[in-house]
């Protein structure tokens, strides 16, 4: 298979990576173009210029999406380095970026709930899940709006709801 | 001399040894309260290695697992633990505050603060998925009953990486497929394998394909599935490449000549070169080996083989010569030690 991005030489590597269009997905790259993407380096290179001017743009367009300057009210991780570096920074950044991670999820991983092996620690517990839905989906709604403020209150309840019942 | 050249995955024995080397499990697991690596400052990196090496202190000694703080071990030290395969690439380059946990028979290697907090490796020799599997199974759970992993109901073991979220499990299969190669057959093969959802690197990752005609098989999907069905799925698909091999081969022993010839010429390069690349060490090693498994040839032996693909690799190398070597220095000492190590037996 052919080099995504150069199209010339074979595919070696197998990236996560956002497109143009704002999707993510695999991509096949031949080794220079993945050290580019990686490297990001290269604001000057066709790689990494498509691939951080893509992001860029399809954040602006799309409500759903945070914008750059938009950090994860946990750890402080901004939109723009998870983006382009494809790497979370907290628990609480799957819900920070829950569009983008949701889209992830269907597109390598094809499903987005888990059915894997619970922690062993007996002494936890399954958390309620109604009020901390609840929760969740008015932080997310609060980044949507860009009420950080908003914001950092639902995430601070659901951090105490889940210290308080175990996860 | 000890009974083996290196550590389990380098044993040679077990199922399907004569073309699964080894089977790894690797579950990536992060604990709850702190940031993943991307978004650490200096004192959060501490305070993570800090607290898992601690907390993880009486299970190390149960397990006779020593702990290496990677900032006290030298660049080429590190260089030898990754070609062991005890730590990766990540956590030798990283710079914040990092670790790794081992046995001194590479059976099990815990990773402190690389990607994620905690990445728990088993390796077992030959094709041994199940009890990999239940050995890392263990140890994550002594783990989780004293540190509290990051995790939900919805998304199960949250990791730094979206590709690893759920299961956080990788399990790899290292093969030797030398007939597929010799019969140019490894490309249907290996695509067959990626219609199946599962991923082919070389030995050393992506783009180091062809390396000694070796290859990793892994499961590309962490979410969705339980760790069994995932452990099934991959079972399925390196029981078909272990047939295919043996196929191929089975052809090749109607007409051994050609292999006798294909390896007895490469003991004789080996026996008597003054230089030796990486490449084509390895490449001389598949050859015999091949001959050796297939019993069309009985000298060198495979602890031999063992022995020279360990050694001969570019941190050992120089960590034998005490010093940084270029890579003229290393073919010639390289070289060398093969020449020793066949003249020992």
């Amino acid at each position: 298979m052919f080099c995504q991005i150069c199209k010339k030489e074979q595919a070696t590597v197998q990236q996560l990576e956002k497109h143009e269009d704002g999707e993510w997905a695999y991509c096949q790259m031949c080794e220079k173009c993945a050290l580019a993407a990686e490297a990001g380096s290269s604001a000057t290179h066709p790689v990494g210029k498509m691939l951080i001017e893509g992001a860029k743009k399809k954040a602006a367009a799309s409500k759903s999406t945070p914008g750059d300057a938009f950090a994860c009210p946990g750890c402080g991780l901004a939109y723009a380095i998870f983006s382009k570096q494809r790497r979370l920074g907290c628990g609480l950044c799957y819900d920070s970026f829950r569009s983008d991670v949701e889209q992830i999820f269907r597109r390598v991983q094809q499903h987005t709930n888990h059915r894997g092996k619970v922690p062993g620690r007996p002494q936890r517990e399954v958390r309620p899940s109604a009020e901390l839905d609840e929760l969740r989906s008015k932080l997310q709604r609060a980044i949507e709006e860009e009420r950080f403020e908003d914001a950092a209150l639902f995430r601070d309840k659901m951090r105490r709801l889940t210290e308080g019942g175990g996860a | 001399m000890s009974q083996f050249p290196g550590d389990e995955w380098l044993r040679g024995e077990g199922p399907d040894e004569d073309i699964v080397l080894c089977t790894r499990v690797r579950l990536a697991r992060n604990i709850e309260g702190h940031c993943f690596a991307i978004a650490q400052d200096d004192d959060e990196a501490e305070a993570v290695a800090s607290t898992v090496a601690t907390a993880l202190h009486p299970i190390a000694e149960r397990h006779g697992w020593r702990w290496h703080d990677l900032r006290d071990v030298t660049t080429l030290d590190r260089r030898c633990l990754v070609e062991r395969h005890l730590i990766s690439r990540e956590l030798e380059e990283a710079e914040r505050a990092r670790g790794v946990l081992f046995d001194e028979h590479g059976r099990a290697s815990i990773m402190v603060n690389e990607e994620d907090h905690l990445r728990i490796q088993v390796f077992r020799s030959g094709l041994r998925m199940q009890e990999a599997w239940e050995a890392a199974d263990a140890i994550d759970d002594e783990i989780a009953a004293c540190l509290e992993y990051a995790w939900s109901n919805e998304f199960g073991f949250l990791t730094s990486c979206p590709t690893n979220t759920g299961t956080g499990m990788r399990i790899s299969v290292l093969m030797h497929l030398p007939a597929l190669v010799i019969a140019k057959e490894i490309e249907k093969a290996t695509s067959a394998i990626h219609e199946m959802d599962m991923t082919v690197r070389g030995l050393y990752g992506e783009g180091s394909q062809d390396f000694g005609d070796l290859f990793q098989i892994s499961n590309q999907k962490t979410l969705g599935a339980s760790e069994q069905e995932i452990l099934k799925s991959l079972e399925g698909a390196v029981q078909s490449l272990i047939e295919w091999e043996r196929r191929q081969r089975t052809r090749f022993q109607e007409a051994p000549i050609h292999v006798a010839d294909r390896a007895w010429r490469a003991v004789g390069i080996l026996e008597r070169a003054r230089k030796l690349s990486s490449e084509e060490t390895m490449s001389l090693v598949s050859r015999i080996r091949l001959g050796q498994v297939l019993e069309i040839i009985d000298s060198p032996t495979l602890q031999q083989m063992s022995r020279i693909f360990l050694l001969t690799q570019p941190g050992h190398l120089q960590q034998r010569a005490g010093s940084p070597l270029g890579p003229s220095e290393r073919d010639e000492l390289r070289a060398q030690l093969v020449r020793q190590i066949l003249h020992d037996s």
